[in-house]
């Protein structure tokens, strides 16, 4: 008979309860209830265990981060944009996507710095749900001409019936050349929005890949030709089967951040042509 | 399938504390984040060998916080769905 807080339960509940202990000291994101790719929050993602017949969850940097990098400021410089010397500006990168159509061709065309990780590294990132901006540009109430600010208003989007889901991911290494701190790097796929996303964060016209069980399976533990790879991170999830609502704009301070809230004055959303 | 709680705040000790529910090895889990005034705790129900069920904080430790806790988390939830079906 085993203990467990001075209760006696039985050998496999004790085993249980250890095993249970083992996973709460991985994650340190319990009580995270929104993860920000601009915040350092480590986040919970599924990568091939080594005999490829199930995976392991575990926690990885959001933002990509090529391995020349030599340490954390040249990270910051990297991210943010940096003035040289000569006071020339560099502008950062924003590698937290990675484009399902630029996994291998950069946008300008040349080698992708996505392409070994696509091939070698590919991993999926649990969501319950995301958050994205949707913008409305108003008229000017005397000249009727539109504003040059749009109004931004933030949804919710979740997959209907789902508490979890996976989304399309690819991870790279990376070590501080100085401190030697090792971390790995994740870039979530995007592909082209669908009927729903195109209307929410319109501005980019741009979602998150969801795949379905088996098409996770697939990304995660099958060895593919660079034409699957490209053609899995496309994949468009349904509209239909996803839900979006808007939220209060302070959301990232609440307790639950995923609330509905609604604004008088925002347009709803074209439901009809949602399929 | 069992709808995961979204977080929601209970009041412990004359203060507030928030709690997020979580699902990890198929056990249900609640982490409870005091604000800096106790350190974070981690509950979970489990069976003991009469098959009842009982609080207990993984790991293991804060016995009676976590009794104490779970009782309130319990009662959150049983009002939460009260007023949901009335």
């Amino acid at each position: 008979m085993c203990y467990y807080n001075g209760q006696k339960v039985t050998r496999a509940e004790f085993i249980q309860l250890k095993q249970l202990e083992k996973a709460i000291r991985n994650y340190n994101f319990l009580d995270k209830g929104v993860i920000s790719g601009f915040s350092d929050v480590l986040v919970a993602v599924l990568v091939p265990n080594d005999a490829k017949d199930n995976f392991d969850i575990v926690q990885m940097e959001w933002g990509m981060l090529p391995v020349y990098l030599q340490n954390r400021d040249a990270v910051q410089k990297f991210r943010t944009g940096y003035k040289d010397a000569q006071g020339k500006w560099h502008t950062g990168y924003t590698t937290q996507n990675a484009k399902a159509e630029n996994l291998f061709v950069s946008e300008r065309g040349g080698a992708s710095m996505f392409a070994d990780a696509a091939r070698k590294r590919r991993c999926l990132v649990l969501s319950t749900g995301f958050f994205e901006w949707r913008h409305v540009t108003r008229n000017h109430k005397k000249t009727g001409l539109p504003l040059k600010t749009a109004d931004k208003y933030p949804y919710y989007i979740n997959v209907k019936d789902a508490p979890y889901f996976y989304m399309a991911g690819i991870w790279q290494p990376w070590t501080d050349k100085e401190t030697g701190e090792h971390v790995n790097t994740l870039a979530i796929t995007t592909t082209e929005a669908n009927s729903l996303m195109a209307q929410v964060h319109n501005s980019k016209m741009r979602m998150p890949t969801i795949l379905n069980d088996d098409l996770a399976w697939e990304w995660l533990m099958e060895d593919l030709t660079d034409e699957r790879i490209q053609e899995i991170a496309a994949t468009q999830f349904a509209a239909d089967k996803m839900d979006a609502c808007t939220i209060t704009k302070e959301f990232q301070a609440l307790v639950d951040p995923t609330e509905p809230f609604e604004y008088e004055d925002l347009p709803a959303l074209e439901l009809s042509i949602i399929s | 399938m069992r709808e995961i709680e979204r977080p929601f705040e209970i009041v412990y000790e004359g203060r507030t504390v928030k709690v997020a529910e979580h699902e990890l090895k198929n056990m249900r889990v609640f982490y409870i984040d005091f604000a800096g005034w106790k350190k974070p705790l981690t509950i979970t129900v489990a069976l003991n060998r009469f098959d009842e069920k009982f609080w207990t904080s993984v790991p293991e430790g804060r016995q009676k916080e976590a009794e104490e806790l779970g009782k309130l988390i319990a009662g959150y939830i049983r009002n939460k769905r009260k007023e949901s079906n009335a």
